[in-house]
């Protein structure tokens, strides 16, 4: 290992804010609680389509200790909100085309009267034949949920040619692949509470991951100027994408507007919560692969469906971000791909960590065990010598400039103890009936938006009165520590202490619009553009120096928690409280501002929706699993995370993200899935909703191999998302190693193991 | 309405609620203590965890009525950023917060396990006492860190 | 209505609390440790006028030896049960059982008396009684009663106790040193999860042979109620429990069970799983009873 000669940088430092989180002092916005609050209901569709003939609040407003119930006639604005096309109306005023769809909106004095209200709501509704199956949808004998029909995105990318490719073959595996509807179930529900500030200013205090965008679609729909609103989204207890779009913040505002300046508080129940937000979309993916004797691979061809339900979100740029992934990182010279996502009336689908990057994943990674297998050879090596390098051109045809540290990974994989042991550690099952195996898979995650979104940071750095300086960034905390990552890397790069820092973070009224955090950008981004307001912060502070001691600003030091200045009598020190005082004096600002934006591909891949984005983070995962043959359960009981997320500014903080990762992966392919029937959900709540506990927790080791990226903060990219992402495979490919049985519809649930095992033993 | 009296970290305190009020919402409305959260409200995630008598419950599924004459230790019990418990300091110090709001329950079940016990549990032992505990984020292996370090220094502390 | 208005009566007596349900005119829903009522009150499925809150009745609650047989109070707790010597060395596979019982949050104010009452086919801590040869006492203002834990229940949420009643006592015989049980479970996962399908076993074995002189075999969520394995325990004295006989045993279970189709699992799974079940556990069952005829004295 390299010295480390940072004071922060690359350091084990701990989290900012886990004094407040350890004793429950935050407070979070669903904490507060004022004595003239109301509480907010909503009313959701009783269908999953249906046209809505009439509404009727009569009956609720009468009941005592109601304060106002709100329908779309009461939207002062646009009726419609959505990330990218605001196709989702805010009350839903002639059609329902998911049970999440709100209705109405009650405000009352106790929770209990609002819930009572919603109840004697009258909606008359003519029931509809929901839609609820995505090839189905996309038929012509399926009935039109939106006006431009029930696809909502279309996106190819072509390469080579796969038809000859197939002809030359050695190997040709054909297989399709179906994943779950995950749910973030992060574990704040979504809520807050909104309020008209008696000089009419209108504050939504909801979490979220980009305050900026929240503000714009909430403006949108009150047809009211976004500088009177003030949106303010951290803290958040958990988010993982399914708080990117709108929640409950347009609610909240609305609801605000008709209480008299009274406080409104929304805090959804689980329940609710199952019903009303987004998940990950559930994929159908068609993938045929072709490989030589020596295992090159020749051609790739994929066929993927996303079930985005009843609203686009981002569901467009979910797919277009899972056909740019579907090849892995690898160099196929021969693709063909196309994705579609398609309306249905099953929920709404977004953005979740990974973005559509887990369910191709799974796909590839699974053929490309199975074509180790077929050509004898060992899984690591076949990656590896497929995997593409900097300055290779990946498959979809681009040319990789930043950083990738693919073989690296491989190469750690490799000589891991689990995997060098391999052999040994699949004989300790713990009882006859049980077998143990082991699974690798590799991938990588984009970092940033891609070609045609907007990508910019912003930070201030502000010199308080006592000395500490205050960074603000736009982009949240949403729990994956990035506060912490800010404070590190502008006390290295001020020459201060740490706790001379204090960080601000989502609120349109103190910090600048920095983007989403989203795209495992906000490491990235927000140090970058921290990085780029320091210079500006050694500026102010060095002719404030120079100012106070009249010497000439080069003769200024910038010292360790203090400025130096070079006289005729020798150095003389400023304290950063002496440099504000000087400041303040001559009326000078103390606030700086730092803006970035990121580096991006000049040319997009036509049709690609987006494609290729500019940088990328990889990883590999060995999973080491045990499976009851009597019962189908599996138990997985080592991982191992490679992560290659650059230069890693926060150790802890990163094996947080593989070890959350890692855990949220194995939900994904053992458990995880939010059941629908009909267009309703079967799924109701934490009692059927399962999630790991750490009873699942399996031992988790992190290694990360560090390339350095020289685009990023010190040399960083991003983490968030593929840290769950080639698990799912790993433990698949684990499972065949252990049991003989491919699962191809996750979850692979006790009795999807349980059967195919059944079925394997009639046929042989 | 009944008027309800119990202890809440030590201090006696007089509610005057429906006794069908669940002791989660009377801490966080009428008592002020937010530190408990509400995830599932049926006792599956732990988030709401509060010790009665010392015994780590969910609070969602006590009700105001149970709790007179009772006591009743929350997350704000246990210690404060500038006097926190071991168990505390350790979740700081092995990162085993992340969003943070599950982290209360966890700490008042930990604590809990640990007052139970005169030895360094193994890791099955934690698992055991934390499985109600949902966590999100963090993967739990810093967690079971955590405790562990605390017990350590717990029984450390108690030989000398 | 609404939930604030439900009103809660505490009575500090046994006596006070059947002459409450005999001849108050209110509707009354009890209320143990609450891991389910409180439950169903959330979800609107109770709309009853008063709880009557039992947790101060302070003789409902024990754990004791009579002569030859073991007293468990209702409202004695999962935890308790857990962590009761007597019951560790009298009822192992009721000890087992309790520990599946949800988390340590639910374990802690959970009741036997109320898992009971609850008769959930689910429910984990009922077919160890059922395993265990248990009785159920019912009092009332009028009397007492004695239902054997095979009658007591009727259907998923239904029981033979009346209105006026609760349960008093869970009472079974004691078991000697060659009486063993195991309880095993199929869940969604480890912790904190409802049984797919789950199994109290509880065999007689005669010393230092694997000859089994009779048992008992309950497997729950697969029925309607908890379900006796009738076919299964008369092979148990057949001859040796050897590896190959305990599949023979556990291949008929399928046989004995009735399961539906849900969210959690098919009927065709469930089946398989009361003989992987079964299977699995007579083994370890065993195991682990030839690795204590081992064990020096």
């Amino acid at each position: 290992m390299k010295e480390n000669h940072f004071k922060y940088i690359g350091r084990r430092v701990p989290r900012m804010d886990a004094p407040e989180k350890v004793t429950g002092t935050l407070k979070y916005m669903t904490d507060y609680h004022f004595e003239q609050m109301v509480w907010g209901k909503i009313l959701r569709s009783k269908y999953p389509y249906a046209r809505i003939e009439s509404i009727d609040t009569s009956k609720a407003e009468s009941l005592p200790g109601v304060v106002c119930v709100l329908t779309h006639k009461d939207i002062p604005g646009f009726n419609g909100f959505g990330i990218v096309v605001p196709d989702q109306p805010v009350l839903a005023r002639d059609v329902v085309r998911c049970t999440g769809d709100a209705v109405a909106l009650v405000a009352a004095e106790t929770k209990e009267i609002a819930e009572q209200a919603l109840s004697l709501i009258e909606v008359n509704y003519e029931r509809l034949n929901p839609v609820t199956d995505a090839e189905f949808a996309m038929s012509s004998d399926a009935p039109s949920l939106h006006e431009n029909g029930n696809i909502h995105s279309h996106v190819i990318i072509k390469n080579g040619n796969t038809e000859a490719a197939f002809e030359e073959a050695d190997v040709i595996l054909e297989n399709t692949f179906y994943s779950p509807r995950q749910m973030h179930a992060f574990i704040e529900t979504e809520g807050g509470w909104g309020v008209v500030e008696p000089d009419g200013m209108l504050t939504i205090r909801c979490p979220g991951q980009y305050a900026y965008r929240d503000r714009l679609q909430i403006a949108r729909a009150l047809a009211m100027n976004p500088a009177r609103i003030r949106v303010i989204s951290h803290p958040i207890g958990g988010a993982f994408g399914g708080k990117d779009e709108i929640t409950v913040q347009i609610y909240l505002a609305l609801l605000a507007l008709h209480t008299g300046g009274r406080p409104v508080k929304i805090h959804l129940s689980r329940e609710e919560s199952v019903i009303a937000g987004i998940k990950r979309h559930p994929f159908k993916v068609q993938m045929k692969t072709a490989a030589k004797k020596d295992g090159t691979l020749l051609a790739n061809q994929v066929r993927a469906v996303a079930d985005t339900g009843a609203y686009a979100s981002l569901g467009g740029a979910v797919i277009a971000l899972a056909i740019e992934h579907c090849c892995g990182p690898y160099k196929i010279p021969n693709v063909d791909l196309e994705g579609f996502c398609v309306y249905t009336n099953n929920g709404i689908s977004g953005a979740f960590r990974g973005f559509g990057v887990n369910q191709v994943c799974a796909a590839i990674e699974t053929h490309m065990d199975m074509i180790a297998e077929k050509l004898g050879m060992d899984p690591i090596e076949l990656r590896k010598k497929n995997a593409y390098e900097k300055g290779d051109r990946s498959s979809i045809g681009h040319e990789l400039k930043t950083s990738v540290g693919t073989l690296k990974t491989l190469e750690t994989a490799e000589n891991c103890e689990l995997w060098k042991n391999r052999e040994t550690h699949k004989k300790n099952s713990s009882e006859p009936w049980k077998k143990r195996g082991i699974g690798v898979a590799t991938s990588f995650h984009a970092v940033g938006m891609g070609i045609g979104l907007p990508d910019y940071g912003a930070a201030t750095i502000e010199l308080m009165p006592d000395g500490t300086f205050k960074i603000g960034v736009g982009c949240e905390d949403i729990g994956g520590g990035n506060s912490t990552v800010y404070a590190q890397v502008a006390a290295e790069l001020l020459n201060c202490d740490i706790d001379k820092i204090t960080v601000i973070q989502g609120d349109t009224a103190k910090t600048l619009d920095s983007g989403t955090v989203t795209a495992s950008r906000s490491t990235y981004t927000g140090g970058k553009a921290i990085a780029a307001a320091v210079p500006h912060m050694f500026r102010l502070l060095t002719e404030a120096a120079s100012a106070l001691h009249k010497v000439e600003p080069e003769n200024i030091l910038i010292g360790e928690n203090e400025y130096y200045a070079i006289t005729e009598n020798g150095e003389q020190a400023s304290t950063y409280e002496e440099l504000y005082a000087y400041l303040q004096e001559n009326r000078l600002s103390t606030k700086v501002e730092g803006h970035f934006m990121l580096p991006k591909e000049k040319e997009e891949l036509p049709g690609s929706g987006g494609a290729p984005h500019h940088l990328y983070g990889y990883l590999t995962h060995l999973a080491l699993v045990e499976v009851d043959t009597l019962t189908g359960e599996t138990e997985v009981l080592r991982v191992v995370s490679i992560p290659d997320a650059g230069k890693v500014l926060n150790p802890q903080g990163l094996e947080g993200q593989a070890e959350g990762g890692a855990v949220m992966g194995i939900g994904y392919t053992l458990y995880e899935d939010v059941l629908m029937e009909g267009g309703y959900h079967q799924t109701a709540n934490f009692t059927n909703y399962i999630i790991p506990t750490i009873r699942e927790t399996p031992v988790i080791e992190t290694f990360p191999v560090e390339s350095t990226e020289e685009t990023g903060p010190f040399g960083a990219k991003g983490i968030g998302e593929v840290v769950m992402i080639p698990i799912i495979a790993a433990i698949m490919n684990a499972i065949y190693d252990a049991a003989g049985v491919r699962i191809m519809h996750l979850p692979a649930t006790p009795e999807r193991i349980y059967q195919a095992l059944k079925s394997r033993d009639v046929r042989q | 309405m009944k008027t309800i009296d119990f202890f809440v970290n030590g201090t006696e305190i007089s509610v005057t609620c429906s006794p069908s009020k669940t002791l989660l919402e009377v801490l966080r409305e009428d008592a002020g203590l937010t530190g408990s959260k509400e995830c599932c409200g049926k006792g599956e995630c732990g988030s709401c965890t509060v010790s009665l008598n010392g015994l780590p419950v969910c609070s969602c599924l006590v009700l105001a009525g149970q709790v007179h004459g009772e006591n009743i230790i929350t997350v704000e019990g246990i210690g404060t950023p500038e006097n926190m418990d071991p168990v505390q300091q350790a979740f700081m110090d092995e990162g085993a917060t992340q969003c943070g709001y599950c982290t209360p329950g966890l700490i008042v079940s930990a604590r809990s396990y640990l007052n139970s016990i005169g030895h360094l549990p193994g890791l099955d032992e934690i698992k055991q006492a934390l499985g109600g505990n949902l966590c999100r984020c963090t993967g739990y292996t810093k967690i079971l860190k955590a405790v562990q370090t605390a017990a350590e220094k717990q029984l450390t502390f108690r030989e000398l | 209505m609404y939930v604030s208005e439900i009103d809660m009566l505490s009575p500090h007596s046994l006596l006070e609390c059947l002459y409450l349900l005999e001849n108050d005119k209110a509707s009354f829903r009890l209320l143990a440790g609450g891991t389910d009522a409180v439950v169903r009150m959330k979800e609107g499925k109770w709309q009853h006028d008063c709880w009557l809150n039992l947790n101060n009745i302070d003789e409902l609650k024990f754990i004791a030896i009579e002569k030859d047989e073991i007293h468990i109070g209702p409202l004695a707790t999962h935890s308790e049960i857990i962590s009761s010597p007597l019951l560790q060395d009298h009822a192992d596979v009721l000890v087992q059982a309790s520990r599946e019982v949800g988390a340590a949050q639910m374990q802690n104010m959970g009741t036997i008396g109320g898992n009971i009452g609850t008769a959930s086919p689910a429910g984990d801590t009922i077919p160890a009684l059922f395993a265990l040869g248990a009785s159920i006492e019912l009092t009332s203002i009028t009397g007492k009663r004695q239902v054997s834990a095979e009658d007591f229940f009727i259907g998923p949420g239904k029981t033979v106790a009346f209105p006026n009643e609760i349960i008093t006592k869970i009472s079974f015989k004691i078991r000697g040193k060659h009486d063993i049980g195991i309880f095993q479970k199929l869940g969604p996962r480890k912790a904190q999860s409802i049984s797919i399908v789950n199994v109290a076993i509880s065999l007689s074995m005669k010393e230092g042979t694997k000859e089994c002189l009779g048992g008992r075999i309950a497997f729950g969520s697969v029925g309607p109620t908890v379900l006796r394995a009738k076919k299964c325990e008369a092979m148990l004295s057949l001859g040796e429990l050897s590896n190959d006989m305990i599949s023979n045993i556990s291949s008929v279970a399928w046989k004995e069970v009735m399961p539906i189709s849900d969210i959690r699992a098919s009927a065709s799974y469930r089946r398989d799983m009361a003989s992987a079940l079964l299977e699995r556990g007579l083994y370890r069952l065993m195991k682990r009873w030839a690795d204590n005829e081992r064990k020096p004295l």
